[in-house]
């Protein structure tokens, strides 16, 4: 209770400041006024009365010093005041602290940017509430994979369901794409499909409505929908009430239940909506119980650790064991166990490339806020340097070394939380900008409004930042007899050394991170560049596919089916592709080369060759095809033929296979008529085809391809065709056109049409982005050591005018003068220069094993950096340099 | 007699426990008491009575003195009146104890 009331007090005296100080001069009035008149009733002339009141007073301005002191409110008062005179600095020298808070602006504001991303994408995608609680649960293989998290059963989820003491509940959920017919339109809709158990896991509340119970989907035969916001407002939920009405899915209505926010997802897609997960008898049964394609979700109880949910799984693994002994061998081989890891952990493991994207950007961006720090450092030297005898004065009038720290802090803390307000700006647009441009490459984040710990992590970094930016040029200012200064006054002619060493140091940190900045981003264009040259083994000008998926509930997924429906429709959507104008060649497989697209791998063997013990078997990618595919998308055929009509269900199976495959396996031999041996079936080599870049280049794959014809395969791919087409012209039109084409063939298809190049794009962006934010940065961090430059070039030619006014009376041209002033700065240039391209130098000798296609050291990187950088910093000094060569001789002399 | 460090905040409120009085009163008040033997110089009180009020012990109020001057007054809290007995028996605890000191040597 004491403590509020003096808080209250001081509160209350800090309020009234102005009324206490009157009533304090008030009472010292009246003091003196009485004593004075007791004094001349004794008898005392008024003016010796006077002066003897006075005398038994004491020091009236020191006694008022001390009652404001015993007020409590001083520091507040002269914090107060402090703030006034920052605001009237920062007034007076708008271009100055405008460069200030502009530089810190963009520099905090692109770390907060970057650490939203680190938060948003790495760290905390999933942003449920206790998401640390959250757990995904799959198999983990010890003896193969120690770290990982892999999928399991549907069987193997139902036994954890039933057998666990360490979650409060266990739920499933798995994404499907559904036909989604809306206004005569069907459109595929990404949807979840999971069991009541991941609401209360999650902790979601539905926005409207309710979200679906185990009574609900009995009752309903699972037909209930629960939408995602988007989708809702989309069907227009904003306006009128949604629930009970139904929606079709795959040809069948769903109930609307409820609506779920829109940063509510599960998968790494973007799910609009979620439906019931019903489990069919097949899906549960026993043999089933290796079909490891799911993962579960689960909640901790409190105060169990992940570590202790582990080991009671590994214990349900064993008694699951137990149940099947004839699978233990092959498990123990393995070193097969249950696992959970938490759920932001679990997309991590998943996506490491991002994570190292992302982390080596966010290095990028603490960088440059360390050269604009330096930068603003550096101007507050100047400008301490300025105001230095201000300084002088005001420490010889009684100011205490303290009230100086607190006064220029006060105006460095300014500068910064104004430029931690601009940032907050810069980290909007930055924020809005990723969104619109990298949003779909990054679909599993979900919301990019900005997240609330970067507001106060952007005030911490802008404190901690002015701290320490202000420690070094206060030091040094302080460190200096700040007399000296009052007694030189305005006749100091030339500048001493020692007081720009800071500043120097300074700017040579300030280039030398430039340089390795920029050598940073050289090497990752050399990268880049690596990557472009890359043999695709295909032709992606000209060429664009659609991928028209062939959902079950249309095309019953069976053998008649296969052959009466799905292969002749492939017949007649070709022959309309290839009936277009513009259309050089057209053909289908069911997966489109360079897309993450994943149909699923699978080991095979060879007649000719035996695996060692132990060796790994040969595991190829199936690609399944139509004649003409080859030609189409311009992979060269480099040993005997393509597919032909021929190939079908009653000739003799067929493959062809990929160059690395003959490379690796038949070093000497003619691939061409041997077999393998394929899902139980021998397979003929009749082709093997050029190397293709299958998977985006940021995927470590090795594996082969293997490629089957349509007419040979029923049960191999029925999912889905990719049409792939050749064509003249603009790509782009044609996409539009040929997709009219398919549906003119059946409406009710859905196609997902995009060109090859779109694809390779898409593959090359973890290596474009990092390359084009390193290059944007280092460039601005460029910008800002010459900046640096300047102001110290500047402030230099203004402290030496007379110097140079004194040369140049006596006769100096203004040539030599403009050669002194550019020595100066060369000097500091190279300093910085010579720092940073040592450090990058060890820097790249350390990468050079990282990334193999790449000379780090190549020399071109460096001769670029090194002119680039000589270029803008003698651009910076020149104009300084220039204005002491047309000093006004007699009116620098004069004053 | 200079006045002992940290006696004065007790002298003034023992001044005070007899009524409500301005800074000056206070002063001559003390002067009068010790038979001007205690040397208080006026203006150290000011900042006394200052810590004192912050401290809660006491409270002012404008008022006008018998000359017709407006001043201010300061008075005793309820909170002030039992530190005075506290602080007039710590000074008393404290002159004993001093007191045996002097008389065991």
């Amino acid at each position: 209770m004491r403590w509020i009331r003096e808080w209250a007090n001081a509160l209350r005296f800090v309020l009234g400041q102005k009324r206490k100080q009157r009533e304090l001069d008030g009472e010292m009035r009246f003091h003196l006024e009485e004593a004075i008149d007791d004094l001349i009733e004794q008898g005392y002339r008024p003016g010796e009365a006077r002066r003897l009141a006075m005398k038994e007073f004491g020091g009236v301005e020191k006694m008022k010093e001390e009652c404001r002191d015993s007020w409590g409110t001083r520091i507040i008062v002269d914090l107060i005041r402090d703030l006034r005179n920052a605001g009237r600095q920062i007034v007076k020298h708008k271009a100055h602290a405008a460069i200030i808070v502009l530089t810190l602006g963009l520099c905090m504001g692109s770390n907060t940017t970057v650490y939203n991303f680190v938060v948003k994408i790495v760290t905390r995608p999933y942003d449920f509430a206790d998401s640390e609680r959250i757990v995904v649960i799959g198999k983990r293989w010890d003896n193969i994979d120690a770290d990982g998290l892999n999928s399991m059963s549907i069987p193997n989820f139902k036994y954890i369901q039933e057998n666990n003491s360490s979650f409060t509940s266990v739920g499933f959920g798995d994404q499907i794409n559904m036909d989604f017919e809306m206004e005569g339109r069907t459109r595929s809709l990404s949807v979840d499909r999971v069991t009541p158990e991941v609401w209360p896991i999650t902790g979601v509340s539905p926005l409207a409505g309710r979200l679906f119970i185990g009574e609900d989907v009995i009752e309903m035969d699972g037909r209930l929908v629960v939408l995602n916001e988007r989708l809702w407002e989309e069907l227009g939920g904003r306006e009128r009430n949604l629930m009970g009405e139904h929606i079709n899915l795959n040809g069948k209505p769903y109930r609307i239940l409820g609506v779920v926010p829109q940063n509510f997802y599960l998968g790494p897609s973007r799910e609009e909506a979620l439906i019931p997960r019903l489990f069919s008898e097949a899906e549960i049964a026993p043999k089933e119980r290796n079909n490891n394609s799911y993962t579960a979700i689960a909640k901790l109880k409190p105060g169990v650790s992940v570590e202790q949910a582990n080991h009671d799984l590994a214990s349900t693994f064993e008694s699951l064991m137990d149940l099947y002994p004839n699978d233990k061998d092959d498990h123990q081989r393995r070193g097969t166990t249950f696992v959970s890891m938490e759920i932001n952990k679990a997309l991590m493991a998943n996506i490491q490339e991002v994570g190292v994207v992302i982390k080596s950007v966010q290095a990028v961006t603490f960088l440059v806020l360390v050269i604009g720090c330096l930068n603003v450092g550096g101007m507050i030297l100047v400008k301490g340097y300025s105001g230095i005898q201000d300084l002088a004065m005001r420490k010889a009038l009684g100011a205490s070394g303290y009230r100086l720290v607190q006064q220029i802090y006060v105006e460095i803390i300014a500068y910064f939380l104004l430029g931690g307000l601009l940032s907050l700006l810069v980290l909007q647009a930055g924020l809005s900008l990723t969104e619109s441009v990298i949003q779909d490459q990054i679909s599993w984040a979900g919301d990019w409004s900005i997240d609330t710990s970067s507001l106060g992590l952007t005030f911490l970094v802008a404190l901690i930042a002015a701290l320490l930016t202000g420690l070094l040029p206060l030091l040094s200012i302080l460190r200096r007899e700040l007399m000296e200064f009052v007694k030189a006054g305005n006749r100091t002619a030339s500048g001493s050394a020692s007081k720009n060493r800071l500043h120097s140091s300074f700017v040579i940190s300030q280039v030398s991170l430039s340089v390795i900045l920029l050598v940073g981003a050289g090497v990752l264009a050399l990268n880049l560049n690596a990557t472009l040259q890359k043999e695709l083994g295909f032709v992606k000008e000209g060429r664009i596919a659609f991928d028209v998926p062939q959902p079950n509930y249309r095309f019953a997924h069976n053998d008649e089916v296969y052959a009466s429906v799905v292969l002749p429709l492939q017949d007649r959507i070709l022959s309309e592709i290839r009936s277009m104008p513009g259309v050089v060649s057209a053909s289908a497989s069911n997966r489109i080369p360079i897309s993450s697209y994943n149909q699923g791998h699978s080991h095979f063997s060879m007649h000719h060759y035996a695996y060692q013990e132990g060796e790994p078997k040969a595991r190829g990618l199936r690609m399944v095809i139509l004649p003409g595919y080859f030609e189409t998308v311009g992979t060269k055929i480099l040993l005997g033929r393509d597919f032909s009509e021929t190939d079908n269900f009653d000739s003799e199976g067929v493959v062809i296979i990929s160059q690395n495959m003959m490379e690796r396996y038949y070093q000497g031999l003619n691939p061409i008529g041997m077999s393998i041996k394929f899902w139980g079936r021998d397979l003929k080599i009749v082709g093997v085809a050029e190397q293709v870049q299958d998977k985006p280049f940021f995927e470590n794959y090795e594996d082969y391809t293997l490629y089957f014809p349509f007419k040979q395969w029923n049960h191999m791919n029925r999912a889905n065709t990719a049409y792939v087409v050749h064509v003249q012209g603009d790509a782009e039109h044609q996409l539009g056109v040929i997709e009219q084409a398919i549906l003119r063939v059946d409406p009710r298809l859905i196609i997902f049409s995009s060109t090859f190049e779109e694809f390779y794009q898409s593959a090359i962006l973890p290596q474009r982005f990092p390359m084009l934010v390193t290059t944007f940065f280092s460039g601005f961090a460029l910008f800002l050591s010459g900046l640096g430059l300047y102001g110290l070039i500047s402030f230099t030619v203004a402290e030496r005018a007379k110097e140079y006014g004194i040369r140049m009376a006596l006769g100096a041209r203004g040539s030599r003068i403009l050669k002194r002033v550019l020595s100066g700065s060369g000097r500091l240039v190279a300093g910085g220069l010579v720092v940073g391209l040592l450090i990058s130098i060890i820097l790249c000798i350390q990468l050079n094993p990282l990334l193999e296609e790449v000379n780090t050291l190549h020399p071109l990187t460096f001769a670029g950096v090194v002119s680039f950088v000589i270029a803008i910093c003698l651009l910076a000094s020149f104009v300084p340099a220039h204005r002491a060569t047309r000093i006004d001789i007699v009116r620098t002399l004069s004053c | 007699m200079e006045l002992m460090q940290g006696t004065l905040d007790m002298l003034i409120l023992r001044v005070l426990s007899s009524g409500k009085r301005h800074g000056y009163d206070i002063s001559k008040k003390i002067l009068l008491l010790s038979k001007s033997s205690l040397k208080v110089g006026h203006g150290s009180m000011y900042p006394a009575l200052h810590r004192l009020e912050k401290k809660g012990y006491i409270k002012s109020s404008m008022g006008e003195t018998k000359k017709g001057r407006e001043a201010k007054f300061y008075q005793l809290t309820r909170h002030g009146r039992a530190q005075v007995e506290v602080e007039t028996q710590r000074w008393r605890d404290f002159v004993s104890v001093v007191d045996s000191i002097i008389e065991e040597s």
